[in-house]
């Protein structure tokens, strides 16, 4: 009777969206309401106005940067909520399954994932420092920084990861980031101009598409930093296990 | 009603119908793996029908080479929108599997019917 | 062409929701996820977003699908 009902509701809401859908105006066509009113100016006048090349990432750095800020906010308080449920692994005694089977990965795998990870983490840095001409940017490269360090993790063993990258390197990095972005961003303020301008106004205006693009730089290898280090630290949350009570008592 | 209209906007119909599903599995199935893996489809769903909006018939991408006329780029705004949107599932993604690894550790089942029984 | 092969990804999205959605084995629906978000990062490709394919595929096909794996390991493998 539930799973009836379920069913019928689900088909009323699917009715119901694809009959709006079907009024809205045909796709694509040239003179439909949403490509005619703000994104010809931001198309227009957007590369000498914020100085990047690749337009989404203008969008996403000049006119929408307070989405983000709440962006980093949000990464921030997901990666505090899953070290607050899981336990932060301060203990000498962390562990993880993976590391307990004698069973190793192929040595095909071992040798082709050594020679890709040199090449993985500089593919996300050229992402990263690229954002302003071609598609990437902060948050792409900070992705790909977190998944070579996954890849590295699952073949090689979590022991060896987490000596590689401890604790108090990756709080370090985290943390430097999230300052840094909020530094760049208030130091239009303190000479006058808005927050987050990306302009220093005390400067003579000769250097100031110099500083621009410095500033920009600065302002996307924090943020791709920061992801990459959250997601890395989000999976050694997810992986280990410690060692309780019940188990020092039975040795 | 005449379907043959929705033939131009079959991105958007396509949207709608994946949102459905995820829909279903959100509010139907026990497992609380499942209704994670439903609310994911529901969010790509709805992103995917915004970056159809800004689509243009033979578009460019939205960024400024030697020879791009500005009137045939694609529209630059909810693709901005759309990236935050992924940073933000991602997040969800990762608080949601953490309580429910504290659940299974706790409680010993990740059905919603079990759960719902014990009174702790 | 390029229309035919917009309703052929279309429908096989639509086959691989409904397959994740219908499951009852944990795995096999989690993969299924992880080929629904490589297929939509080939979508985002089609619709002029070069952006957001790379950080589909980045954060998707990989950071989402791994995490998704390691708490299925942890718990469960089947609905029941």
């Amino acid at each position: 009777m539930k799973n009836v009902l379920a069913v019928l509701s689900t088909g009323a809401v699917a009715a119901f969206l694809l009959y709006i859908v079907a009024l809205l105006p045909s796709m694509g066509d040239a003179g439909n309401p949403t490509n005619l009113n703000i994104a010809p100016r931001y198309l227009e006048h957007g590369e000498q106005e914020v100085g990047t090349r690749n337009i989404v990432t203008g969008v996403l750095l000049n006119y929408r940067g307070y989405d983000t800020m709440g962006e980093i906010a949000i990464i921030c308080a997901a990666s505090a909520g899953v070290l607050a449920v899981l336990g932060t692994g301060k203990r000498k005694s962390a562990y993880a399954f993976m590391d307990l089977s004698d069973v190793k990965l192929s040595f095909i795998i071992r040798t082709a994932v050594m020679f890709l990870m040199p090449l993985i983490i500089l593919f996300s840095i050229f992402t990263v420092l690229y954002g302003t001409t071609l598609p990437g940017g902060g948050f792409q490269g900070g992705a790909i920084i977190g998944a070579g360090t996954i890849i590295f993790t699952m073949v090689f063993g979590f022991r060896e990861a987490t000596n590689r990258m401890p604790a108090r390197f990756r709080t370090l990095l985290e943390s430097t980031a999230i300052v840094v972005f909020f530094l760049v961003g208030t130091a239009g303020v303190i000479g006058g101009a808005n927050f987050l301008t990306y302009i220093l106004p005390q400067l003579s205006t000769q250097i100031q598409p110099a500083v621009r693009t410095l500033m920009l730089l600065v302002v996307q290898f924090g943020i791709g930093i920061d992801v990459g280090m959250i997601f890395t630290s989000i999976l050694f949350a997810l992986l280990r296990e410690e060692e309780t009570n019940d188990m020092e008592c039975a040795r | 009603m005449i379907w043959s209209v929705l033939a131009d906007n079959i991105n958007y119909a396509a949207a709608m119908i994946l949102f459905s599903i995820g829909f279903y599995t959100l509010i139907m199935r026990r497992n609380i793996i499942k209704k994670i893996i439903g609310l994911n489809i529901m969010e790509i769903a709805v992103f995917f029908f915004l970056v159809s909006v800004g689509y243009l018939k033979e578009g460019v991408a939205a960024i400024v080479v030697q020879g791009a006329e500005h009137s045939k780029m694609v529209n630059p705004i909810p693709q901005a929108l759309v990236l935050t949107g992924i940073v933000i599932a991602v997040s969800i993604n990762a608080l949601s599997l953490s309580l429910a690894l504290k659940l299974y550790k706790h409680y010993g089942t990740l059905n919603v019917d079990e759960l719902k029984e014990t009174k702790q | 062409m390029l229309q035919t092969l917009n309703i052929v990804l279309l429908v096989s999205l639509i086959a691989i929701a409904l397959a994740a959605c219908l499951l009852r084995n944990l795995l096999v629906a989690v993969i299924m996820f992880s080929a629904f978000s490589l297929i939509m990062g080939i979508m985002w490709v089609m619709l002029r977003a070069p952006d957001l394919a790379l950080a589909e595929i980045a954060a998707g096909a990989v950071v989402t699908t791994v995490l998704f794996v390691i708490t299925i390991f942890k718990t469960q493998r089947r609905e029941e």
